[in-house]
């Protein structure tokens, strides 16, 4: 979902850059309101993972690849707001120094994994598992679910940005891209909630979002 | 609690490195989910024909000088997950808990030496290359460094800390013959027992050199490097040697790529007035490493006659550094020389720039 240079207008690459630096901005306020000792190597640690990780692409449907991206599972992992900022680290080095996803495009890039996938994708899962009423299978399915929608709506956005650029007709890359990562997010959800699970069986601790909705007290008491 | 956080830390890591390293080599090579729309939907040309930014190192997950595929991705892989864990680890604990502005400084402070030493020229070597610049061509280094020297004799404690900075002027007058004017700005402290017993600064001899590459063939090439130094600097102050002295350089340059390697055999005149010795000669290697595009790993050890009298042992060092092209003109070099006996400088540390134009 990388965008290179030479697909989206200026004009588009200067609006989404506005909006993903001031998402980063804020997000490294909020992360600096929460952000304790044992957050900060477990941020690095989260990087760190979701860069090698994204290095795999497994083969989908058709002669496509897609790869794991990562945004649902860190915002669970330590919050949304640290979750972007992770995502927007991982995309500049993985710009300047694989040029992987074009520096014109950076701001773009930010805004569909980070904004989009890292803090929409979370929303979504905030409202599945408050619906749900924070059950642990409740989690899962809101884990799930979330995952696959942080893909579908990243490449959605990216779809949108391609049509006002001039690039692509809407509607061609539109059921275009969100029709391919369809089956990509599937692989998502499943990486996701298998990792996430995998925290939770041995260090429930570092799963942010599922102690602080008092799951763990409810068990305890 | 902390401790059993950081066993995790090691643990994720070790995942991270291992599914970068084991099985990055094996992911699908077909087009990603955009790739694929760009290819289907015809668009895919307009990306990929220019690229803002050119200087990737690790460009398209490979090292540019390992040809087997696997291993390429697998250490470039490798290199990225390294990076990016320290890079997150340090942006995560500027922004934890600390006010603004403090926050700001430590960052620009965080970021300063992650370009500094991805840094580069010639320097940090002590031993010169064949190189020239080419007609007309000038080349401009601005070369650093900070030395600390400590030795012990019959109960005296002396503490040496010093530095220079160069300014090195090369001018191409034909291809294969370049003029280089170097002006050296010293500054040294020398403590006994705690005590300053001297302190100085200023302009040291100034040097100007010719050098001539006058063989070249099969990766081979050698140049003749005749010179001298003015007395510009106080030898009274120790910043000089109070005569004009000269030197020939003897330079051997062997280019296997990715690795090349530089022999300085010389002799200096040391005309002084400090009653040093007169004949100094000198012998030295370096290698050089291109590890990824645009950035080597340089490695020197040489040794030169004491201009001491009263020593017979003669001062050995053996250096280590990075040399980084930030642009195809634009270099950054960072080092650090070690003495290998008493009569070297213990410990140095050398920083340059180069620009050619």
């Amino acid at each position: 979902m990388h965008i290179p240079d030479g697909f989206l207008s200026h004009g588009i690459n200067a609006a989404t850059f506005v909006v993903s630096a001031g998402a980063c901005a804020y997000g490294v306020k909020r992360v600096n309101r929460n952000f304790g000792e044992r957050e900060v190597p477990l941020m690095g640690v989260t990087a760190a993972f979701i860069f090698a990780a994204q290095m795999i692409n497994f083969p989908v449907a058709g002669g496509t690849s897609g790869h794991f991206l990562g945004a649902v599972f860190s915002s669970v992992l330590l919050g949304p707001w640290a979750s972007l900022i992770i995502i927007t680290i991982v995309l500049v080095v993985q710009c300047l120094g694989f040029a992987d996803g074009g520096l014109t495009a950076i701001g773009s890039n930010i805004f569909n994994m980070g904004v989009i996938g890292a803090l929409g994708g979370y929303g979504i899962f905030f409202l599945i598992y408050t619906l749900l009423q924070k059950s642990r299978k409740g989690f899962f399915i809101a884990l799930a679910i979330s995952s696959w929608f942080s893909i579908v709506m990243g490449a959605s956005a990216a779809a949108i940005e391609l049509a006002i650029s001039g690039t692509s007709p809407l509607k061609i890359a539109l059921t275009a891209m969100a029709g391919i990562h369809a089956i990509i997010g599937v692989g998502e959800a499943i990486i996701t909630t298998a990792a996430i699970s995998l925290i939770l069986k041995t260090r429930p601790d570092l799963v942010t979002s599922y102690v602080k909705k008092g799951v763990l007290r409810e068990k305890t008491t | 609690m902390k401790r059993r956080l950081d066993g995790l830390i090691w643990i994720g890591l070790g995942i991270s490195l291992m599914l970068a390293l084991f099985l990055s080599p094996l992911a699908s090579t077909s087009p990603d989910g955009l790739e694929k729309v760009a290819e289907t939907k015809g668009f895919a040309g307009k990306g990929g024909s220019w690229k803002f930014w050119k200087h990737a190192p690790l460009s398209d997950y490979t090292i540019p000088w390992i040809k087997n595929e696997k291993v390429s991705t697998a250490l470039s892989g490798l290199i990225g997950t390294l990076a990016i864990f320290f890079i997150a680890l340090g942006i995560g604990k500027l922004i934890k808990k600390s006010p603004p502005v403090k926050r700001i400084l430590s960052l620009l402070l965080f970021l300063l030496p992650l370009f500094s030493t991805s840094v580069f020229a010639a320097h940090p070597l002590i031993t010169d290359d064949t190189g020239t610049q080419g007609k007309g061509r000038f080349q401009l280094e601005v070369n650093s460094e900070v030395n600390y020297g400590k030795e012990s004799e019959a109960g005296v404690k002396t503490k040496t800390t010093g530095g220079e900075v160069a300014t090195i002027l090369s001018f191409g007058i034909i291809d294969k013959v370049d003029i280089v004017l170097g002006i050296p700005f010293q500054w040294f402290k020398e403590k006994e027992n705690g005590e300053i017993l001297s302190r100085e600064s200023g302009i040291s001899d100034i040097s100007l050199e010719l050098k001539w590459r006058f063989y070249e063939r099969d990766g081979w090439s050698f140049a003749l490097k005749p010179g001298a130094t003015f007395p510009t600097g106080n030898e009274k102050k120790d910043l000089g040697t109070g005569r004009v002295t000269y030197s020939i350089f003897f330079i051997t340059t062997k280019e296997i790529e990715p690795l090349a390697f530089h022999l300085n055999i010389g002799y200096m005149r040391n005309e002084n007035k400090l009653d040093e010795r007169k004949d100094i000669w000198h012998i030295s290697l370096a290698s050089e490493l291109k590890l990824i595009k645009d950035l080597r790993l340089v490695t020197n050890i040489g040794m030169e006659r004491n201009p001491d009298r009263t020593s017979n042992k003669h001062p050995a060092f053996i250096l280590g550094g990075f040399i980084y092209s930030i642009f195809e003109n634009f270099d950054i070099d960072i080092g650090i020389k070690g003495g290998l006996n008493k009569q070297e400088t213990d410990v140095t540390i050398l920083a340059g720039i180069a620009w050619r134009f």
